[in-house]
């Protein structure tokens, strides 16, 4: 006999969001967790010494900022179950090895005139693109938090709005070609196109140019903040939020399989044999490459275009330090005040280029580009007095030449590799480290099957499969045509990866379908 | 008054299309060139030998076979003023360095069959894909015959159709992702990917090149290609009969300097002997968007700073014809003599294509040249003097080099052509030696010193990425041909749509020109 409106499986970011939502609406929801500990993602652990917190995989939240969630507080997060952020002078900057930094602060002002340091007709051109932006911004947020539009109805909309063409072009584009086109400084447009690597698509690749405007129009209008304590606290304010409203959660409880009986799926079975079956719905975070090893009885076609989704050009790896000391900065205390900072090895813009080459073809760059964050800076209490917390991304192909499983072997001797770059930044840094914990590409795969091929976004950000088309048109509502009652959430679909509260959508939809009421909870 | 209707500036393939559909439905032409001889991208010249016919630049027609100037005949080209083409059995094919060959015959069976030697799997997705265009291209000839409808209003019909959102995905996709995803047999995919990266002159792994992976492929069995028998000259020819049957006149030899802006109208052109010539209508000019500031002055800034951003491709090429005694023997490849365009490739590891295309993206000429050749007199007998023969080799190279510019193509041309022509011949070993009877090398700088619509040696006059095709080719204010800021101003060239290449592209602007005119073309132009 079924106990819950809705069961969803997976307790991640996405999946939590519509937990909490429907929880507040009314709906009694039980979610089902694999790991020992709610977040996917979102998670943060001690996992070098005791005493560190370190954030296992995102860090920093940047969409959430301009999200009803936050916006309007529209689960309580804030007001009622402890959700703190600490917000940094900037959102991130560059560091050039020859000692140029380069910052973007939340404040237009103060981030146009770092840039007038070196280009005064670059501070213009991004002044126009972030008053271009300021006016397009609210419709592009709310299309980020409701159910998606037709895909050719949106680019449509687009067209018709002052700027529109150029914006549909931009689309299309790459963003290397946004940024050369509006940047004229060879570093400037080097911290650009390292900026937008961070969505895990090649510069160079088509159709992804927009994100350098979507970027730009989120660093001032809702610049990215950190939550105190650990992304975790997110995590944990979402099921404080669930048990609150009568929700629950069961951890170390993996998923086997989705019941589909006749058409409707409305039960799942554990590892464990148990069948749990919901009144309602059942939410899933399955990959779209998955779909049809957990449900079974789709149509064919379905499961063939689900499997040729695309992923992320490349992937990263990750270096988590328990530091001794804070790290000394070669350029002085200005990165100190960045959320991120961003490490250029020498090299011209042909060479940085190469890196994505390299990428692409499954080997490890030879040259040095990182993103540190020292998040102790910002809220010291995720180490012991004195101390801090290391968290060091590298570029890193999923698929090595001669296969993923070599990571393995090879992710320590990386970590040496990277650590030995930073100490050039940041000399003295390899001495401080107590402790380290390294994440290769296929061990993030390995916690989360939302993150295959060690994509962290889910799928590649590329507009074919962005809005009405993510993961593919006929999914692209969350619901599943052939298994009524059943309803994906997780960073492949729209709005993506990445902190987007991307459940509220989901939950939308479910309420919508179930006639649920939830304009009293749900403002915009 | 003016003694021409309208002027028209370039007798190239575009222009003198855009003439002939005007002069036939009854406006007086008068078409300007500052060549010696008129086609632009499409001539043939005797570059070798006396009696050895070369296409210059374009050679083969493939676009045009279903544009109505062909298979309406419109402007009685065929009927009246003599052109014919020579349809070869395959229209391109590719031979490994292992004597694989992979060829596409016109007919789909003989090709599924050719592919399914390989891999039936890949047989079979290649026969769906062609089915997936099969649908629609009679609506893509359509739209390329027209002026473009806007880029997003074409992209939301498409996601209303049925398995639309399908195409609409595939279309934003790189080549490299659809063929990788559909096809498993590694030669099929360089057979395939090679053959976009052919079309498009840009690397087969940039997104939005999905498209014209479909398109070839759907193209090539509806309307296989076919070469003019006498040359891609007769081509020209035929339309140039149009034009002077119909009352127009051509001068040739006659450069222009400007278009004249005066208030806002353009309507008069400055010769560079300092003529003035003044039209009744309009002006029909292939200026390319690069240079639009420098040769209509008036213009908004921001129009002509846009049309300045206008993308050429990564790479363009260098073509080199011979004159030979005897025709090639391609070991291991009897089929080649059947095919219009014969590739050459000597691994069958798709890397090593990739990598190529990475240098060219570079602005590096390949470790490896990599070809394509055309044995012309094997359809075309006339093209040389008896049982002697042609030979057509376009290998890509970047109009920009990394290391030196364009500039630097003069030093090196001739050692690059000895270096592609050594490697050719591992392929064809009579293709060397005193077989060559003579021939002529033009780089990427010879091509843009003969049309200024090959700017950095981009052959197809801008990329062809989506963000530059239909509604927004070169950019969205200039798409539909008209000039904002110079009434009476009308741009035809490929870097106008529906693009680069041999597609009849004159015809929309004639549209175009006479819907403003208000000039009845219905007894002509019935689609």
């Amino acid at each position: 006999m079924a106990s819950h409106d809705v069961v969803i499986v997976g307790a991640g970011h996405n999946t939590l969001t519509a937990a909490a939502y429907l929880a507040r609406c009314g709906v009694s929801v039980q979610l089902l967790e694999r790991h020992d500990q709610v977040g996917g993602g979102a998670v943060s652990r001690s996992i070098t010494l005791p005493g560190f917190v370190h954030d296992v995989h995102a860090t920093g939240v940047a969409h959430l900022q301009a999200h009803p969630i936050v916006t309007h507080d529209e689960l309580g997060l804030l007001s009622k179950y402890g959700l703190e952020f600490v917000y940094p002078d900037a959102s991130f900057m560059s560091v050039f090895e020859d000692g140029v930094t380069i910052g973007c602060y939340k404040d237009l002002d103060r981030t146009c005139a770092d840039i007038a340091k070196i280009s005064q007709k670059d501070a213009q051109s991004y002044r126009r693109m972030a008053d271009f932006m300021a006016q397009i911004g609210p419709m592009i947020g709310m299309s980020m938090n409701r159910p998606p539009g037709r895909f050719g109805g949106f680019v449509a909309l687009i067209e018709q709005t002052p700027f529109g063409a150029e914006l549909i072009q931009a689309m299309l584009k790459s963003a290397y070609d946004v940024i050369i086109e509006n940047f004229e400084d060879p570093r400037i447009r080097i911290h650009f196109l390292k900026w937008v690597a961070e969505a895990l698509c090649g510069p160079e690749e088509k159709t992804t140019g927009i994100n350098m405007f979507f970027l730009i129009g989120a660093s001032h209008s809702a610049p990215a903040g950190l939550v105190k304590g650990g992304t975790q606290k997110l995590s944990d304010a979402m099921l404080a939020c669930i048990e609150a409203n009568g929700g629950s959660v069961r951890l170390n409880a993996p998923v086997k399989r989705l019941i589909n009986s006749g058409g409707e799926v409305k039960s799942v079975e554990l590892e464990s044999g148990e069948i749990v079956t919901a009144k309602k719905a059942v939410i899933a975070a399955i990959h779209p490459h998955l779909l049809d090893r957990h449900v079974e009885g789709l149509d064919a076609g379905l499961v063939r275009r689900a499997r040729s989704t695309t992923s992320s050009l490349f992937a990263e790896m990750v270096v988590h330090g328990a530091l001794s000391a804070r790290p000394s900065w070669k350029v002085g205390e200005a990165p100190h005040t960045a959320l991120g900072v961003n490490l250029i090895g020498e090299m011209e813009l042909e060479g940085f280029r190469r890196i994505f080459d390299d990428l692409r073809y499954g080997d490890l760059p030879k040259d040095y580009i990182g993103h540190v964050a020292v998040h102790t800076n910002f809220d010291p209490s995720r180490a012991p007095a004195g101390e801090h917390t290391l968290y060091h991304l590298g570029l890193a192909p999923y698929a090595l030449r001669g296969g993923a499983q070599r990571w393995d072997d090879l992710k320590e001797e990386r970590a040496d590799w990277m650590m030995a770059q930073l100490e050039k930044f940041a000399p003295g840094v390899q001495a401080s480290v107590k402790a380290r914990r390294v994440d290769s590409p296929l061990d993030m795969e390995r916690y989360s099957p939302s993150f295959q091929k060690g994509d962290i976004m889910g799928l590649g950000s590329y507009l074919y499969q962005s809005l009405g088309l993510r993961p593919t048109a006929e999914l692209s509502q969350y619901a599943v045509p052939g298994a009524k009652g059943l309803y994906l959430s997780g960073p492949f679909m729209h709005p993506g990866g990445g902190l987007t509260g991307g459940g509220r959508a989901v939950a939308m939809k479910l309420m919508d379908d179930a006639g649920v009421d939830y304009t009293k909870v749900i403002l915009s | 008054m003016a003694n021409y209707d309208v002027i028209v500036v370039g007798a190239g393939h575009n222009t003198l299309g855009a003439a002939a559909y005007l002069q036939k439905c009854g406006l007086k032409t008068l078409v300007l060139e500052k060549n010696a001889i008129p086609g632009g991208g499409v001539t043939s010249k005797e570059l070798t030998l006396p009696g050895f016919k070369h296409d210059t630049h374009a050679s083969g027609v493939v676009h045009l076979q279903g544009h109505p100037i062909l298979t309406a005949d419109e402007l009685e080209l065929k009927s009246k003023y003599g052109l014919k083409f020579a349809y070869p059995e395959a229209s391109y094919m590719t031979i490994f360095a292992d004597g694989d060959t992979i060829t596409c015959y016109a007919d789909l069976d003989r090709a599924c069959a050719d592919i399914a030697r390989y891999s039936e799997r890949d047989s079979e997705a290649y026969r769906e894909m062609v089915g997936m265009m099969g649908a629609i291209m009679p609506m893509i000839n359509m739209s390329m015959a027209r002026p473009p409808l806007p880029l997003a209003a074409f992209m939301g019909m498409l996601s209303q159709m049925p398995g639309g959102n399908d195409l609409l995905n595939t279309m934003m996709r790189s080549a490299y992702d659809v063929v990788t995803e559909r096809f498993e047999n590694e030669k099929v995919r360089i057979h395939l990917l090679k053959w976009v990266m052919e079309g498009l002159n840009v690397p087969c792994e940039h997104k939005t090149t999905g498209v014209a992976m479909l398109y070839l492929i759907g193209f090539s069995h509806s309307h296989p290609a076919g070469v003019p028998v006498g040359g891609m000259q007769s081509l020209t020819d035929a339309m140039i009969s149009c034009i002077k049957d119909n009352g127009g006149e051509i001068r040739l030899n006659t450069p222009v300097k400007r278009v004249i802006n005066k208030n806002g109208v353009a309507k008069a052109v400055e010769l560079a002997s300092g003529e003035v010539l003044v039209a009744d209508k309009a002006v029909i000019a292939s200026i390319h968007p690069h240079l639009l500031g420098e040769r209509v002055e008036g213009l908004d800034p921001g129009v002509v700073a846009r049309a300045k951003l206008y993308q050429a491709t990564d790479f363009g090429g260098m073509l080199i014809n011979c004159a030979l005694r005897e025709a090639p023997r391609w070991t291991h490849a009897p089929a080649a003599d059947s095919c219009l365009y014969i590739n050459l490739i000597e691994s069958s590891d798709l890397n090593e294509l990739r990598r190529y295309a990475d240098q060219l993206r570079l602005g590096e000429l390949p470790d490896q040249p990599i070809l394509v050749a055309s044995n012309h007199t094997n359809f075309d007998p006339t093209r040389a003097p008896d049982g002697h023969h042609t030979l057509y080799v376009f290998s890509w190279a970047p109009g920009v080099l990394a290391d030196g510019g364009m500039e630097r193509w003069d030093d090196i041309k001739e050692q690059r052509a000895d270096e592609v022509m050594a490697w050719l011949a591992k392929f064809a070993p009579n293709v060397s030696g005193d077989n060559i009877l003579a021939r002529h090398v033009d780089s990427p700088l010879d091509m843009v010193r003969h049309s200024p619509s090959f700017q950095r040696g981009d052959l197809n006059g801008g990329a062809m990425f989506l963000y530059q095709m239909m509604g927004m080719r070169p950019t969205p204010e200039l798409a539909q041909y008209a000039v904002p800021g110079a009434q009476g101003l009308y741009l035809s060239g490929p870097f106008m749509h529906p693009g680069g290449g041999v597609t009849g592209g004159g015809r929309p602007v004639a549209i175009k020109v006479m819907e403003d005119l208000k000039v009845d073309y219905s007894k002509i132009i019935r689609s």
